[in-house]
């Protein structure tokens, strides 16, 4: 049973890490200019985004504690809880074959482009699948490792990049279309759609939930701020023609007689991937246990984890079929849904059950 | 049984990795068998490109003392196609290896190219996942690359070698634009400001050819060669540009001294304000800390205070007639914005750059500048000091 019971600590070093695995991964599209300085005002307003959209989750926690929100949607009604079990189940699937996706769009594209990477994946997946078989403790902790791994790495990063700083690549605030930074900023805050995770796992979560969560968010705005600042000022307009451009960035680095520092950002991003596919595996079949009463732990996990695998394998044919993964429509639906229309409907359920029973009392 | 089980199952999950994952996809390939580039040269036919890729000789350096003298340490490749990339595969073809792209260390563009526009060149090395951005690009100037990268020099060096380190050590003193595939794509894709690259020549040098830098190559807005700037103009623009620290120049005092500083420390800063008619005006502030590398009087090298204060003054006067030619060349001559005053405009004052960016190219040369150097003399050598 303790091996079911999760540090805040443990879980928002994970999220740090699946951000930071989003910073490192961030593929840059046709869809806005990376090489622009609202690319350094993005991770504020994304945040802000996160913070004001999380209000119901902050308020659900405060209000139910310790009860997790399949409970809670089973206490209003037993169908509710398991139609919200399938669709947690298939929302972190789906965030789970993005996350392998963007893996196997970078190995197959910057590192290994003549080979077919899907036998790869596969195993990722699989390493992952064993991975969260230990728990949601020891992904805690690893996910601490990695936190580390990852501070370490991106400072190396960071200082080595030192003298290509050139403030000349930055541009004017807004050049473009204002709306196109408004868009780019809700894009990127649904792509958190981990946050979630705090209410399902609420039950099996020590510790202070809210100040670990206000701490994470912190920290991710600070360490993707960064990040976004030496895009725009070290590669300039060369950011915009390259995919990976913080893979490009790390590319140019070098400390002393070591050169080509991108070897590094690799190694942590696999690892961070690893951690954050884990996560979501794990709690995807947890899901899927709560919705199919009766299905074993393992059944469960075997499942997500080849509809995960299959679909990174389809997905990887085919460019155009990865651009879903990462459509705008898709990722906001994802992330309005559990984040906001859930936790909200449970709680305007709860309190209007609540203030009933309260009038049935008085009236009795 | 179950950790056992466990056990079992991460051993063979290391083996797998280890003997199938490990390693990159050239595991199976032999060193001789690798074609590791040092420098493409590109060229263009009436209907496409020309390259020569040099490589390194892998069965030259495979003997066992490291080296065999009867060979030369690299080969050439020659092929044509109608794109870069296209010719590029030709090579490969030719020598029948696998191509390695990841050691190129220079990408030379024939002059020829160079006038047709560098935009179609550059998309190759852009796009591909081998090659890599920091690779410096430099035009072979007034001749093809091919003779460039192919000049008979020393018999145990390679011309790429050569030209990577002339370009670097070049950079560092301020006489050669640092201009990498990362810095060219940026630069081209300005639309105000005018692509730099460093221009390189042959010298005949007895039985062997000398490489040498000689200026720089300037592109106008559509990155076709339009003309080039001298050394000293050259230096120039570093200067102007904030991108060398260190540097060598000489120069003659109002009492016929001639000393030689060497720059410790350099320190740009440009600004612009937009007068009333609304046409910017950009004032250039060089500031340099010098050491003194040489002092000539006819008699003793004693420095004394009043020496030292004239040095700083003709020194100063020296780095403004450096920067003063490098702004008439490329602005009024060249009519080309290589200081990316445009941009710096942009920054400050966009509603200015707006009105001004669509007719950048007729308004450049007429754009008014100050500049104002001062030097700062921080050591006087070995030799005595103030008296």
């Amino acid at each position: 049973m303790r091996n079911n019971i999760i540090s805040s600590g443990g879980l928002y070093s994970i999220f740090f890490v699946s951000s930071m695995t989003g910073a490192f991964m961030f593929v840059s599209s046709s869809r806005s200019e990376v090489a622009n300085s609202d690319l350094i005002l993005l991770p504020l307003a994304f945040t802000l985004i996160l913070v004001i959209t999380s209000i119901p989750i902050m308020v659900y926690v405060k209000r139910f504690k310790s009860v997790g929100i399949l409970d809670a949607c089973t206490a209003l009604s037993p169908a509710a809880g398991k139609i919200t079990a399938l669709l947690y189940c298939g929302i972190f699937i789906l965030g789970s074959v993005r996350t392998v996706s963007r893996l196997d769009l970078f190995v197959s594209s910057v590192i290994f482009p003549e080979v077919d990477m899907s036998v790869y994946m596969l195993v990722v997946v699989a390493a992952c699948a064993f991975a969260s078989s230990y728990g949601l403790a020891a992904l805690g902790k690893m996910g601490k490792i990695t936190a580390v791994f990852f501070v370490i790495a991106s400072v190396v990063i960071l200082v080595s990049l030192k003298g290509e700083l050139d403030f000349l690549n930055l541009t004017p605030l807004f050049a473009d279309n204002p709306s196109s930074f408004l868009n780019a900023s809700v894009l990127t805050a649904s792509y958190a759609v981990e946050v979630a995770l705090i209410p399902l796992l609420l039950p099996r979560l020590t510790g202070n939930k809210v100040k670990g969560f206000y701490m994470w968010l912190l920290a991710s705005y600070i360490g993707i701020t960064v990040f976004a600042f030496v895009i725009v000022t070290a590669l300039g307009f060369y950011a915009n023609t390259q995919i990976f451009p913080t893979f490009t960035l790390s590319a140019l680095g070098e400390i002393g007689l070591f050169q080509r520092l991108d070897a590094i950002e690799t190694a942590v991003w696999i690892l961070g991937i690893v951690v954050k596919l884990a996560l979501f595996l794990k709690c995807s079949s947890m899901t899927l246990c709560y919705a199919f009463t009766g299905m074993g732990k393992r059944t469960a996990l075997i499942i997500c984890s080849i509809i995960t695998g299959l679909s990174v394998v389809y997905i990887s044919q085919n460019i155009m079929r990865f651009t879903f993964f990462i459509s705008p429509a898709q990722t906001a639906i994802s992330y309005g849904l559990l984040v906001v229309a859930i936790p909200v409907a449970v709680i305007t359920a709860d309190a209007i059950k609540g203030s009933r029973r309260r009038y049935e009392k008085k009236a009795s | 049984m179950k950790k056992r089980l466990r056990s079992i199952s991460m051993l063979l999950a290391a083996t797998l990795i280890i003997t199938v994952l490990s390693g990159c996809d050239r595991l199976g390939t032999e060193l001789v068998d690798l074609m590791i580039i040092q420098g493409i040269a590109i060229d263009v036919t009436d209907s496409g490109y020309t390259v020569c890729v040099q490589t390194l000789n892998n069965a030259q350096s495979s003997f066992s003392n490291g080296e065999n003298k009867a060979q030369s340490p690299s080969l050439e490749y020659h092929s044509e196609g109608e794109t870069v990339a296209v010719a590029l595969e030709n090579a490969v073809t030719i020598s029948g290896k696998e191509p390695m792209y990841a050691h190129n260390r220079i990408i030379l563009i024939g002059e020829k190219a160079a006038k047709r526009g560098i935009n179609d060149i550059l998309d190759f090395f852009v796009r591909d996942y081998n090659t890599r951005p920091t690779v410096p690009i430099a035009v072979a100037k007034e001749s093809d690359a091919k003779s460039v990268l192919e000049a008979k020099i020393e018999s145990d060096l390679i011309s790429s070698v050569v030209l990577e380190d002339i370009l670097k050590r070049s950079n560092l003193f301020g006489r050669a634009v640092d201009a990498r595939v990362l810095d060219t794509v940026n630069y081209s894709h300005d639309t105000t400001a005018a692509l730099c690259l460093p221009a390189v020549i042959t010298r005949e040098d007895g039985e062997y050819k000398e490489l040498s830098l000689d200026g720089t190559a300037v592109f106008n807005e559509n990155n076709c060669l339009t003309g080039y700037l001298s050394d000293d103009e050259t230096f120039g623009l570093m200067l102007i540009n904030g991108k060398t620290d260190k540097g060598v120049f000489s120069l003659i005092t109002d009492n016929n001294e001639t000393v030689t500083l060497v720059m410790e420390k350099v320190n740009t800063r440009v600004e612009v304000a937009v007068n009333d008619e609304g046409v910017p005006e950009y004032s250039v502030n060089i500031y340099a800390s010098c050491d003194v590398n040489e002092y000539l009087n006819g008699r003793s090298g004693h420095l004394g205070r009043e020496a030292i204060e004239r040095i700083s003054q003709s020194g100063a006067a020296e780095l403004e007639k450096l920067a003063l030619a490098s702004l008439s060349a490329t602005l009024k001559d060249l009519n080309c914005d290589c200081f990316r005053f445009g941009r710096r405009l942009w920054l400050s004052n966009r509603k200015a750059y707006d009105g001004l960016e669509p007719r950048w190219k007729s308004v450049v040369g007429d754009i008014p500048y100050t500049v104002t150097g001062r030097v700062t003399i921080r050591r006087i050598g070995e030799e005595s000091f103030l008296n």
